[in-house]
């Protein structure tokens, strides 16, 4: 019987193996109707190490016994009172709620009911007062949030944006995508300094990645424009952009269409589902914009003054009183 | 034909590199020292030339520092200081050699770059300066009391140094020669990690951290890991200057190590733009220039030396004003026009 180190290190060994193999990929997706055998190969090597790597999961969970019995298998987060005190004020108050695998989660109230408190403690900005945030990760892996530091969460699948477009204006739009593609490279400080040839051909494969996600949102025009300047839809889209370089498998976004027309607003929609679709992934939102939340959001939660109103279908949201009253007063 | 286009594409394409322009840089250095030789250029000029190519190997660093990760220092001078000190200590004290002496120099200035690194984390912006400040002063002071090892405020003078064999006392002209050329290797070599560093994710993680740490952070980009980092490639740009400072000048005292020196480098990597080598090495030409070439032939300026901060201030005052990517870039710009304005003329003949 291994010992939970040694299942430890195995689980470490094979995770750093697909990653190589998935820059492989990036790399020679750059090439198309080229190499087909090499890439059928290359998903043929991959897979078999995914389901080596679930069975030393497996393993573990077995080992550890009641980590992954935490969560259902078609939760992917899980809030469990999740409390988050600033001296004296409470933005959120022991809130609990579920996000499905492969929904849109939509999580709205009025100004400060602590929505984007609720997104930093997720990501681990702020470390929760209390509570817990449970998370099934891109291995499957059922993992404690509150144990991370804040650089280390995108490396479990999960990538946010930001409500003030948060941007590196000193770098192109490529590059800017680039930066959100960090955690791809192995290369370290030395290779960089050297350009060894390992560095290199982990920069061209994540160029390759970069370029991918830019043509799937549509950027492509502008990869070497500076963000500044540019329209701000396109700036928020940017953002959208590099939440994908990682293969994440939640996205968090915090009010996409702030300060977007309707037109772009329409689109932003489009592009949201497409995205969700064709990456497969799960998408929890802030959003102020109610048609936006009403037509995309698959469950939505209602919160106020950090406490949890109501959460349901948008038709249940829409007719629930305390909603109601929230929003427009009561009587 | 066919031949000869091919060698001029290969041409086009190394003239496109940034190694082409080291390249020149180099080969126009070392024609500078031969032409010393030849007697044809005085030795106080080389002896200048010397001093700036010896900053500007603090001011890289400096840059990654200020340009790149955002992180303002003033401890610069207080650490260039200490490596003038620690490779004297090395050769006339402890008897080490040259490659011993530079591996001792690395290790303290990790160790020293990890504790303002560390600092850093706590504090920032001008705090941060204020802080290393009183870290270059607190160097200084010990510069003053360790009298057994440094010779306090009278200086320290060291002539027996011994580069590779190369000995002063044997042949003066090799000597300076062998020193003059590490310098050089030593600025390339640095140059050339700058501009590989810049364009890798480790030079694009800290121009994020330096826009948007939160950003940065939730892409996951350590704040800790980089900002140690720079501080750390700083701190050891600053010493090993120090190192090169001392065998070419042979004397050191802590008067030469105060803010001036620091301010002085800040404002040369300012003037001449912090995110390029050029501008690195122009700016610390300018700033040291102005003060070792124009100003000194002024008998204002010989009389009150200090007045020369007031060029070097509204200098920096006007860049930071209308040119904020510095002299580098003003150059690129008119560069840039003027290639315009050309192409126009020849059309319109």
């Amino acid at each position: 019987m291994a010992t939970l180190k040694e299942i430890n290190q195995d689980i470490a060994k094979l995770k750093k193996q697909l990653s190589h193999l998935k820059l492989d990929v990036y790399a020679l997706e750059a090439t198309p109707n080229q190499k087909e055998a090499e890439k059928a190969q290359l998903q043929q090597t991959i897979k078999q190490l995914k389901s080596q790597l679930d069975d030393k999961l497996v393993e573990k969970t077995s080992l550890l016994g009641s980590d992954s019995s935490k969560l259902d298998d078609n939760v992917i987060l899980r809030l469990e009172n999740l409390t988050m005190k600033f001296g004296g004020l409470v933005a959120v108050d022991n809130l609990s709620f579920d996000v499905k695998k492969g929904e849109v989660f939509g999580l709205i109230g009025p100004n400060g009911a602590g929505k984007t408190t609720v997104f930093n403690c997720i990501t681990q900005f702020y470390k929760a007062t209390s509570g817990n945030v449970i998370y099934r990760n891109k291995d499957n892996d059922v993992v404690d949030l509150g144990k991370f530091k804040v650089h280390n969460v995108i490396k479990e699948g999960i990538v946010r944006t930001f409500q003030n477009v948060e941007l590196i204006w000193e770098l192109s739009i490529l590059e800017n995508l680039l930066i959100a593609g960090h955690t791809l490279y192995h290369a370290n400080f030395f290779d960089h300094v050297l350009k060894t040839r390992r560095y290199r051909k982990e920069e061209k494969a994540v160029r390759a990645r970069a370029m991918k996600v830019l043509s799937d949102v549509g950027l492509t025009p502008y990869m070497h424009a500076y963000p500044l300047g540019l329209p701000y839809g396109t700036l928020k889209l940017v953002e959208l952009a590099r939440t994908l370089m990682t293969e994440p498998k939640l996205i968090i976004l915090d009010e996409p269409a702030a300060g977007l027309n309707d037109q772009e607003t329409a689109k932003l929609t489009e592009t949201i589902r497409k995205i969700q679709k064709d990456y497969d992934c799960t998408i929890f939102l802030v959003e102020h914009d109610m048609g936006l939340v009403m037509k995309l959001c698959d469950t939505i939660c209602a919160i106020s003054f950090g406490k949890q109103l109501a959460i349901g279908t948008p038709a249940e949201i829409k007719q629930n009183k305390a909603v109601q009253e929230a929003y427009l007063g009561g009587e | 034909m066919e031949k000869k286009n091919n060698f001029l594409m290969q041409y086009q394409k190394i003239k496109q590199s940034p190694m082409f322009g080291i390249l020149v840089f180099l080969i126009v250095m070392i024609l500078i020292r031969l032409l010393g030789n030849a007697g044809i250029m005085r030795q106080s000029t080389i002896d200048f030339i010397s001093l700036v190519l010896i900053y500007s190997i603090a001011g890289l660093g400096f840059s990654l520092l200020l340009g790149y990760t955002g992180l303002a220092s003033l401890g610069t001078a207080g650490f260039i200081g200490l490596g003038t000190y620690l490779i004297s200590f090395a050769f006339a004290n402890a008897g080490l050699p040259f490659v011993v002496a530079l591996f001792l120099g690395f290790i303290v200035a990790i160790i020293m770059g990890t504790i303002v690194g560390f600092i850093s984390l706590r504090i920032e912006g001008m705090y941060l300066a204020i802080i290393t400040l009183g870290l270059s002063e607190i160097f200084i002071e010990i510069f003053k009391k360790a009298i057994s090892i440094t010779n306090g405020q009278n200086g320290l003078q060291v002539e027996n140094f011994n580069f590779f064999g190369f000995l002063e006392a044997s042949n003066a002209l090799a000597y300076r020669n062998a020193i003059y050329f590490i310098i050089l290797f030593v600025l390339v070599i640095m140059m050339v990690a700058f501009i590989n560093i810049v364009n890798s994710p480790t030079g694009r993680a800290m121009l994020s951290i330096k826009n948007s740490t939160s950003a940065a952070q939730a892409m996951g980009i350590s704040v800790l890991k980089y900002r140690l980092l720079a501080f750390v490639i700083a701190t050891i740009t600053a010493v090993v200057a120090g190192m090169l400072y001392m065998p070419y000048f042979e004397f050191t005292e802590p008067g030469i190590w105060n803010l001036g020196v620091s301010l002085n480098i800040l404002a040369a990597v300012i003037v001449g733009g912090s995110k390029s080598i050029w501008g690195v090495t122009l700016g610390t030409f300018i700033i040291f220039g102005l003060r070792d070439i124009v100003l000194k032939q002024i008998p204002f300026f010989q009389e009150n030396g200090n007045a020369v901060f007031f060029f070097t201030g509204a200098l920096v005052i006007l860049i930071v004003m209308y040119y904020p990517g510095g002299l580098v870039k003003l150059f690129d710009s008119l560069w840039k026009k003027g290639k315009v304005k050309l192409q126009n003329l020849r059309r319109g003949e």
